[in-house]
């Protein structure tokens, strides 16, 4: 898995498509942080938001990064499609660890607060962003050519889907009582922010919720892609 | 041919796209050292066939059986995308995520650059590759855990003759060795350099190449054009199929059974030979 990931790692690196993203999102953060003081958890809900936004463009960019030619070569390399895609996944993520903790700690330590964070804040604040994250590669993977041949309808579900993600709350409020239900099938991110945004007063448990519930649905979603790879392996509607 | 002692092998293997059908009842057997040429016109499906022999795709309905679990298989698609690494960095990640020794890995990698006759740059990325020098790293990726069964699909393509020849027998060694080898060639010629079984993909099924396949080859001659000799050639060969151009040029095309004394006719009447095409009927 090492090699794998060290491999994945030399490839995005020298392919520089991680550049416009990153420094969207770094050169956003110092943006907003020009102006202080600010609310601490208020301000990593937004962080957290950006975040999420930001990987699922880098995980856009990753995810078709090898050829189907590259992809069947490294394929017969690992020896299993399943293998393969954790690799992709994981990789993507621990990409975004950095992003996640410069969120975190730029305010802090430059002192963009209007009170210092304590330290149980910024765990739980970084724990929040990596999980976000983890949402976003897990459902990006879902828009590569494998399963969407045209770039421009994935690039455009994808960004739906950002946007049915970022309004779920509103999309709730405004679904009659009956079908309100169906929203449990949108990601859950705004669990995540709105807990951020009342986070003195949340209890533990809403905490903990926030983060099972991230974590349930980004697995599942995770272990429906592997299933759905392993039984096509590098098949395609039109190859 | 002892069925029980196979590699691999394909029983009623079907293949849809939707309602196209790729592939219809498909069986193949591959044994350990023997060449087997897999030849058709392009979208016949020989590359679906190739991915689902190497375990690449999954098939509609039908068997992929394997001798064993370990069964190592190389894969060399038709062309290798370049990518910003060197040829050894290339191969050295490939073979670390093969789980090969690191100092095997190196002597591998080392032997191979010999073998397919590419220097082993330290500088030279396979982005300013030529496409014949991604062609042999890509079958030198395919040879770096020696292979059971090697899978090539195209292997000639954009190679110029030297490096046909010298892939050819590089081939003939690997076999020697015991490696089964299973190539999809679009060129007749090229085809026809592989002692092995030939089958054909029409209609989604597999076809043996038969005797009378072969013998439906023609060739074209263009020589300096020489009345007399034109015609005493045409008299003589009926079945030439004889075009003379303004240029001083005579185009002639005739069968693969009378090729061998129609030249030996035109170099006894001295004539220029200025192309000799071989066309495979399809």
């Amino acid at each position: 898995m090492v090699a794998l990931l060290s491999y994945l790692h030399k490839c995005f690196i020298r392919s520089y498509r991680y550049g416009p993203a990153s420094f969207v999102f770094v050169a956003g953060i110092c943006f907003v942080y020009m102006v202080v003081p600010n609310p601490v958890m208020d301000s990593y809900a937004f962080s957290t938001t950006f975040l999420f936004i930001v990987t699922s463009v880098l995980c856009y960019s990753f995810i078709d990064l090898e050829s189907v030619n590259q992809e069947s070569i490294t394929l017969l390399h690992c020896g299993s499609i399943v293998k393969l895609y954790i690799a992709k996944l994981l990789y993507c993520w621990l990409f975004t660890l950095p992003l996640a903790l410069f969120a975190v700690l730029y305010p802090s330590i430059f002192n963009k607060f209007n009170r210092e964070p304590l330290l149980e804040e910024l765990i739980m604040a970084f724990l929040y962003h990596i999980l976000s994250s983890w949402l976003a590669v897990v459902l990006t993977c879902w828009f590569s050519k494998k399963f969407i041949r045209s770039r421009f309808m994935s690039f455009l579900s994808l960004s739906l889907l950002i946007a049915m993600t970022l309004a779920a709350q509103g999309i709730q409020s405004e679904l009659p009582q009956a079908v309100k239900s169906v929203t449990i099938i949108i990601p859950p991110l705004q669990m995540t922010v709105n807990l951020l945004s009342t986070y003195e007063a949340a209890t533990t448990l809403n905490k903990l919720s926030a983060i099972g519930a991230t974590l349930l649905y980004s697995l599942i979603v995770a272990g429906l892609l592997l299933l759905v790879m392993l039984k096509r392996r590098l098949d395609s509607a039109q190859s | 041919m002892n069925g029980s002692n196979y590699l691999l092998k394909l029983e009623n293997v079907t293949k849809r796209y939707g309602e196209h059908e790729v592939l219809n009842e498909v069986s193949l057997t591959i044994q350990r050292g023997e060449f087997v040429v897999i030849r058709g016109r392009n979208g016949s499906g020989k590359s679906t066939l190739l991915k689902i022999i190497s375990g690449l795709i999954p098939f509609t309905s039908g068997k992929r059986l394997i001798l064993n679990h370990k069964l190592v298989i190389g894969y060399t698609p038709d062309r290798l995308t370049p990518i910003p690494m060197t040829s050894t960095e290339y191969l050295t990640y490939l073979g670390k995520i093969s789980k090969l020794e690191s100092a095997d890995l190196q002597k591998q990698i080392k032997e191979l650059h010999e073998l397919f006759q590419l220097e082993q740059s330290k500088k030279l990325k396979m982005t300013a590759f030529s496409k014949g020098m991604l062609q042999k790293l890509n079958l030198m990726q395919a040879m770096l855990k020696t292979p059971d069964l090697l899978v090539l699909d195209e292997p000639f393509s954009g190679l110029d003759k030297q490096s046909v020849q010298h892939l050819l027998s590089s081939l003939k060694k690997i076999k020697g060795e015991g490696t089964a080898i299973l190539a999809a060639v679009h060129d007749p010629l090229l085809a026809s350099q592989f002692d092995g079984r030939t089958y054909w993909v029409r209609n989604g099924q597999l076809e043996t190449m038969d005797a009378q396949e072969h013998s439906n080859a023609s060739y074209t001659l263009t020589l300096i054009h020489n009345e007399l000799a034109t015609e005493q050639l045409v008299e003589q060969f009926p079945n030439v199929a004889c075009t003379v151009g303004a240029n001083g040029i005579v185009t002639m095309t005739v069968d693969v059974r009378d090729y061998r004394n129609f030249l030996l006719e035109c170099l006894q009447r001295d004539l220029e030979l200025i192309s000799l095409v071989r066309k495979e009927a399809e």
